[in-house]
Parts: C-alpha cells; sequence; structure tokens
C-alpha cells in the first residue's frame, strides 16, 4: 500500500507540486493570521505589564483610561495618593515629516522608573520621550508631537496598542501641556494592588482588567481575521479535496483491477488518504519555512504562537482527510467488474 | 481438486430502468484443466457478465459455479476476495496495467497487497515475466511499453498466484495480428501447463485454437419458409418479450397491444397496431430476443414471413 502511495505520488509529481505549493501558501497565510491574531491578543497585555504591574484608579464608569475620555478630578487624583498619575491621549507624531498615528502615554517620575527599556535611557528633563521600536526612530532622533519637539532617549519593545499603534511614553507634564494645553488631567492613578482605595467616584481596574479592556475596540478585526482563517481552511480542503478527488476518478479502472485481483476497497482508500495527509503535511513544512521568510516583513507584528506550529499539522491533516473522504467514499464503491470492458 | 470448471443453469437478470433483461439465461458449460475453453459471441451477449461470475465478481441470479469441490456461488462477498486472489488470474482487454507502477511492479502488486513480503512478491513476479518473456523489460513503465508487451505483463500478473483458473476478457481485442498470435500462443502455453484458461471473444478466429467453444448468442438457425397465414383469437398471445425471435408478423385483420412487461410483473402498453401494420421485425432480423410482447386485442389474422423473406419482398420492395 505504501509503495502504491508512493509511486503514484512519484508518477504525478508536477501535478501533487503544484497542489503542495498552492496548499503551503494557504497555509501561510493560515500562519500569518493566526500570529496577527495572536500578536493582537497579546500586546495589550505585555504593554501594560510594561508600564505598571500595580492596579489602575480610574473616574467610576471608565471603561478603562485607554478607551475612555473620562478623567479623575484633582481632588480624587489628591485622595489617591498620586502615586503614579497617568495620561493617555492618541496623538500624531510626525517623524521625518511623515504622519503617524501613535498613543501618548505620560507618566509620573515614578512609574516611568518601572518602565523597561530596550536601550538608552529614562527621559531627564522636559521635551525627552521614550518611544517603541515600531516607529522606526533612533536614539538621538527627532520628533513632532502635536508641533511640539520631542527627542528619542529611549526605546522600547513590544509597547503597541490597539493592532500596532506605537507607544510614546512622555513626562506627564509633557504630557499635559502638548496634549491638553496645560489642563491638569488625570486618566488614571496607579495604586498598590489589593489595597482599593475608597474613594468616591473612582473605580479600581486591575492591570490585566486595564488590558482586556484594549482587546474590545479589536473584537471585530479579530472575529474578522479569525473568519478568514475558516475560509482558508475551507481553500485548503477544498485544493487537497479535489486534487484526491481528480486523482481517484483518473484511477478508478486502478481500483477495479486491484480489487479484481484481490486488493481490499479499505487499503485502497487508505492508500489515497495518505496521499492526502502527504500533500497536507508538506504543505505545512513548506508554510512554516515561508512564514519565517514573510513575517519579519509583514507591515504588523506576527507573533506565531510555537503551538500552532503542532496544531496546524494536525488540524491539516484532520482536514485533508475530511476533504478526501469523498474521494474514499468512491473507492470503496468502486465496482471490480468495472475493470473488464475496452480502453477507458 | 480444482480441475474442473462447471458452469450449471446459469441465469443473470438485470433490472434496467423498470423491466428485467438477461444477458445468460440459463447457461451450462464444462471446463478442465488443460483446456482452452472460448465464449465466443458479438457485444453485449454477456461474455463479460459471465467472466465477472466465474471471477467472483458478480453474484448470478441464479445456477452455480463450482471450480473443483469450491461453489463459488455460495461463497459470500469477503470469501469471494479471498477466492480471486487465490483461485483466479484475470486478464483485461485493456490491459489496465498501473500506470505509475513498472511491468515488474505492477505483477507483484497483487501479491503485496494480499500480504506477501516485498521481497517475496518481486521474486515471483520476476518468474511469471520471464515466462511471458518479459525479464529484459521488467523496469519498464507501461507508457514504455506495446500493447503486446503490455498484454504480456497484464498476463504474467494473471499468472503470478499460479491460480488454476485463468480468465481473459478480449485478450486480443486492442492488439495487431502479430501480437494478438503472440498472446494466443502464451495463453496455449500456459494451457499446456495446466491451468483452466476462459477466454471471451467476439473473433471467430479464436475458435480453431479452443478445445470448447461456448456460443453466447444464440444462431438464429431460421429456416426461410414461405409466408404462412395465422389466426389467434382476442386475448391470445402472440410472443412473448424474451422469447427467441425467428418471424416478421403483417397484420392482416384485427388490432394487437405492444407491451413492455416490466421486472415487477406490470405491463406498460407501448403501441396500438392494426390491419397493414407490422411488428417483430428488428428481432428477428437482429437475432435478438423480443423486447415486448404481443397480444390480440381482437380476432386476429397476420402473415408470418421469415427475415429474409420479410426483408425482400416488404422491406425491399
Amino acid at each position: 500500500m505504501w509503495l502504491l502511495t508512493a509511486l503514484d505520488i512519484r508518477y504525478r509529481a508536477v501535478r501533487f507540486a503544484v497542489v503542495t505549493f498552492g496548499t503551503a501558501l494557504v497555509f501561510t497565510l493560515l500562519f500569518l493570521m493566526t500570529g496577527l491574531i495572536e500578536q493582537f491578543n497579546q500586546e495589550p497585555f505585555l504593554t501594560i505589564e510594561q508600564i505598571s504591574s500595580d492596579d489602575w484608579a480610574v473616574p467610576a464608569g471608565s471603561s478603562g483610561p485607554f478607551t475612555s475620555s473620562q478623567v479623575l478630578r484633582l481632588d480624587q487624583v489628591g485622595a489617591l495618593g498620586a502615586r503614579g498619575s497617568l495620561v493617555v491621549a492618541r496623538g500624531t507624531a510626525e517623524i521625518d515629516g511623515a504622519a503617524s498615528e501613535s498613543i501618548v502615554v505620560g507618566l509620573g517620575d515614578e512609574t516611568f522608573s518601572a518602565l523597561s527599556l530596550a536601550a538608552g535611557r529614562l527621559p531627564a528633563q522636559a521635551m525627552e520621550a521614550v518611544v517603541d521600536d515600531t516607529t522606526n526612530l533612533e536614539l538621538g532622533d527627532e520628533f513632532q508631537l502635536s508641533g511640539s519637539p520631542f527627542s528619542v532617549v529611549g526605546l522600547t519593545t513590544d509597547t503597541t496598542l490597539l493592532a500596532g499603534q506605537p507607544v510614546i511614553f512622555v513626562g506627564i507634564f509633557d504630557a499635559r501641556t502638548v496634549m491638553f494645553e496645560g489642563t491638569p488631567v488625570t486618566m488614571a492613578v496607579l495604586v498598590e494592588p489589593g489595597a482599593a482605595p475608597n474613594v468616591q467616584g473612582t473605580t479600581v481596574l486591575t492591570a490585566e482588567q486595564v488590558a482586556e479592556d484594549l482587546l474590545g475596540p479589536l473584537e471585530s478585526a479579530v472575529a474578522s481575521i479569525d473568519l478568514i482563517r475558516i475560509l482558508l481552511w475551507v481553500v485548503a480542503a477544498i485544493i487537497i479535496g479535489a486534487v484526491v478527488y481528480l486523482s481517484a476518478l483518473e484511477r478508478q479502472r486502478d481500483f477495479a483491477v486491484l480489487l479484481a485481483v484481490g486488493g481490499r476497497s479499505r487499503q485502497l482508500a487508505i492508500s489515497l488518504a495518505i496521499q492526502a495527509a502527504f500533500v497536507a503535511l508538506l504543505a505545512v513544512g513548506a508554510a512554516a519555512a515561508l512564514q519565517a521568510v514573510v513575517a519579519p516583513v509583514f507591515p504588523l507584528k506576527v507573533r506565531v504562537p510555537a503551538s500552532s506550529l503542532w496544531q496546524l499539522p494536525v488540524v491539516a491533516i484532520v482536514v485533508a482527510l475530511l476533504a478526501a473522504s469523498a474521494a474514499m467514499r468512491r473507492v470503496r464503491k468502486t465496482d471490480p467488474a468495472t475493470a473488464f470492458g475496452g480502453p477507458a | 481438486m480444482t480441475d474442473r470448471l462447471v458452469v450449471t443453469d446459469l441465469v443473470v437478470e438485470f433490472i434496467h430502468e423498470k423491466y428485467a433483461i438477461r444477458p445468460i439465461d440459463g447457461l451450462s458449460f464444462e471446463a478442465r484443466r488443460g483446456e482452452m475453453t472460448v465464449l465466443l459471441g458479438p457485444s453485449g451477449s454477456g461474455k463479460t457478465t459471465l467472466l465477472s461470475c466465474i471471477g467472483g465478481i458478480l453474484t448470478p441470479t441464479s445456477g452455480s459455479i463450482h471450480l473443483g469441490d469450491l461453489d463459488v456461488t455460495a461463497l459470500a462477498t469477503g470469501a469471494l476476495e479471498g477466492y480471486r486472489r487465490d483461485h483466479v488470474g484475470f486478464v483485461f482487454q485493456a490491459f489496465n496495467l498501473i500506470p505509475s507502477l513498472t511491468a515488474l511492479q505492477n505483477v507483484a502488486m497483487p501479491l503485496i497487497l494480499t500480504g506477501a513480503s516485498r521481497s517475496d512478491a518481486y521474486d515471483r513476479a520476476a518468474a511469471a515475466l520471464d515466462r511471458v518473456g518479459m525479464t529484459a523489460r521488467k523496469t519498464h513503465l507501461p507508457s514504455r511499453l506495446s500493447g503486446g508487451q503490455q498484454q504480456r505483463v497484464a498476463v504474467a500478473r494473471g499468472i503470478v498466484h499460479e491460480p488454476p483458473l485463468l480468465l481473459a476478457d478480449e485478450p486480443t481485442a486492442n492488439l495487431d495480428h502479430i501480437q494478438a498470435e503472440s498472446i494466443i500462443a502464451l495463453l496455449r502455453d500456459l494451457r499446456e501447463q495446466g491451468s483452466i484458461i476462459v477466454v471471451s471473444t467476439h473473433d471467430a478466429r479464436l475458435v480453431p485454437v479452443a478445445d470448447t467453444t461456448v456460443q453466447m448468442a444464440e444462431h438464429a438457425d431460421v429456416v426461410e419458409s414461405a409466408p404462412q397465414r395465422v389466426r389467434y383469437v382476442a386475448g391470445e398471445s402472440v410472443f412473448e418479450q424474451g422469447d427467441r425471435a425467428d418471424l416478421v408478423y403483417m397484420i392482416e385483420e384485427g388490432t394487437v397491444d405492444i407491451v413492455r412487461v416490466n421486472a415487477d410483473g406490470s405491463e406498460e402498453l407501448l403501441t396500438s397496431m392494426g390491419p397493414g401494420q407490422y411488428f417483430g421485425e428488428l428481432g428477428a432480423l437482429l437475432g435478438y430476443p423480443r423486447s415486448a410482447s404481443v397480444r390480440a386485442t381482437t380476432d386476429l389474422v397476420l402473415t408470418a414471413y421469415g427475415p429474409q423473406t420479410f426483408r425482400s419482398t416488404i422491406l425491399l420492395d
């Protein structure tokens, strides 16, 4: 059976190569889509973790400091201890003359000190910034934020939000000056985990809740990508199923002969199933290599989870077997009497 | 002992659309070890159907097939697979070699599929190819072999497991006369080595090399007689569907219904005819069984013609 399967694949090598390549492209897209979703799901947790793992006190009714424009009153900030006030705003950074959507986070000195840097140092004076490395800014570069010049003194990594928008960290006073014309707004105050300060008109969110809140705006995007992933699986199944079915149709007479000379239909069906699984596995292997080449040049960060490297082959084999089931059914129904008669 | 193949009162009936057809109706014959039996008949005469029954691929409607002591018609599906595997070799009209396999692999494949080790299968396949004179081509794919060479490989595949019975379906149909001659010579050699060989063909030139010939279509040895007037009373049957067709009828007086008898016994009126019209000509001219029944719906007077007389006096007149 293995011999029959292997020799048939060799005989139809060109067709199998084309199908494997086509399926590999589909699987590459699946890897990339999976990596994108993983990135979308992880980026808020990674970013919030870098800012602080403390609890976040926000105005009552606020969904979170990044998705709500509600601000704390000054008396509330005072009552909360102002251990780490925080300002958040959507801003447009002008980098080398090009506008770039980014998220500006103003941090007090105490909070800044918790930020882990990939390179450089923390701001020591006004109009200095730490930026995410996806801005493509280098240490010492200058950029404009709402018309004000900032210089890059530090770089962070994995600090993006809302599907890849880079976070720009500046001092809280700079943030208020540049983004709120000097108004002393505060979106959140970091408080010791579990302290639960009882300040009227405020509510406390854990860092995890703040991160989860950031997933909300991406829900429909993630759902859309998930739908595309399902469609890609269907496309892969159709490609594999079609080629195996076509092969079964072409080999109908061969199967009839093999049944007539004592072969069992189950053996022949398994032979087709092996071919389908072989194509799927080969395509997954090629796709794993292709995605490693494509992912770094993808506009968004792609974080292919290690688990998908074994999950995808398993699911691919299951899908391939399902796709091949029509062909297998056809083989099992082959009448050995069709071996008789003239040329097909 | 598998020294005789005995086919007794074999009937194969198919339901086609609603009516039943019997490509084989009460066939009996016997073939012995070391003999070549030729099943001779035109297309549609049931040769391939008969081979399928003997080969355990098709279950007949009734009758029996015995290979030695083994009642083939009594075997269940699983046992039929074993029967085909152990007792029968097939040679097909279209060679039916697997295109992806070499000659050697094609011959070995039935053994491999039935559990033989690869080395044993290849050894036996090489020996079978040697018997048919194809050793030099054993590594060739079918696409690199001539029709005659492919048929030799197919014969080797049929005999690789040394079956007592070799069934060959039109083995020379796709070959030129030189290649056909070599295949016939090969089958004669195999016969002399003690196999029971059953060959189906529409080519009467194979008859002289056969030990037994089974005519699969009745020869209408029609004795052309002068036209004869015949009478039927209302309700009487002129002939029944499936009867042998030897006469053509012209209606002189009265009317008839021509009905198709379905497999479930129901009847379907095809047409009614009256004076000046004739029926039954195609079956009689072609030698086919009657394809419908004819009933007198009134008292009836017919003139019955032999088919050639009808052709010359009525059709060509």
